[in-house]
């Protein structure tokens, strides 16, 4: 059988649901749908479908705008992938780095990658920084 | 325990569950039994927020299912007890049943 609730309810409804709730709920709402239709009609389940979807539109159902989504990349779906660098991927800004260090599977590769970049960097400043101050001093002071 | 109780409606899609066949207990099915049961509909939205409460509770935990045709190949979402949520079902009997023993004045067992 094919379930053809209103379209604009629908998408409605998978606009404002929260994205692991989705499913079961438009499962319940287009069991229901089916049922009424055979039942009562297509007014009757079509008025009962935008009503439902109304009245789900609850605080504890809605999508959370500000929850961020997990970006495993592609290549780790697939098995035998080799660790992750953030670089291939996108540009890391730190909180990507702090989200994907929280990750168990890859999450000292993200460190490794990440953090042991920036230490080398930091070091090779300080380095770089001493060896100035250095020659400047020997040039001063020895000279 | 402060947080712990739970409201009329909870109780009511708790001890539904409860009472369901384990595999048996995913949205409409706890909606129709509580129709059967008690002649009340319970609006659907309403149902999936006290079910996602309850679970955020530990008292239920769930899992996917299989699909459907005329749930348009959505997969339904069973729920089930914990062992928590039995103990929960233990106290509220027992309470409840202390306070018809008060107002009856006798002694209830249960069969």
């Amino acid at each position: 059988m094919i379930v053809d609730p209103p379209k604009w309810a629908d998408g409605f409804l998978r606009w404002y649901c929260h994205p692991e709730l989705l499913e079961d709920i438009q499962g319940d709402l287009y069991e229901l749908y089916c049922y009424r239709l055979q039942r009562y009609g297509r007014r009757y389940a079509d008025v009962k479908f935008v009503w439902e979807v109304l009245m789900l539109c609850r605080f504890s159902l809605l999508k959370n705008p500000f929850e961020r989504k997990k970006q495993v990349p592609l290549a780790l779906e697939q098995e035998g992938a080799s660790p992750p660098s953030l670089n291939v991927w996108h540009m890391p800004t730190w909180n990507d780095i702090l989200f994907e260090t929280r990750n168990k599977d890859y999450g000292a590769y993200v460190i490794r990658n990440a953090y042991g970049g920036n230490m080398l960097l930091g070091f090779s400043v300080v380095l770089l920084l001493w060896i100035v101050i250095f020659a400047w001093w020997w040039i001063k002071f020895k000279h | 325990m402060k947080g712990d109780y739970l409201g009329e409606l909870e109780e009511l899609v708790f001890l539904t569950i409860s009472s369901l066949q384990q595999g048996d207990a995913y949205g409409v099915a706890i909606m129709n039994e509580i129709f059967e049961q008690t002649g009340r509909e319970v609006n659907i939205g309403a149902l999936h927020s006290v079910l996602k409460r309850l679970e955020s509770k530990g008292y239920l935990k769930s899992k996917m299912g299989g699909a459907t045709a005329e749930r348009g190949g959505r997969r339904k979402r069973y729920f089930v007890v914990t062992p928590l949520g039995k103990k929960v079902t233990d106290e509220i009997i027992s309470q409840k049943l202390q306070l018809y023993e008060r107002v009856l004045g006798t002694t209830i067992k249960i069969l």
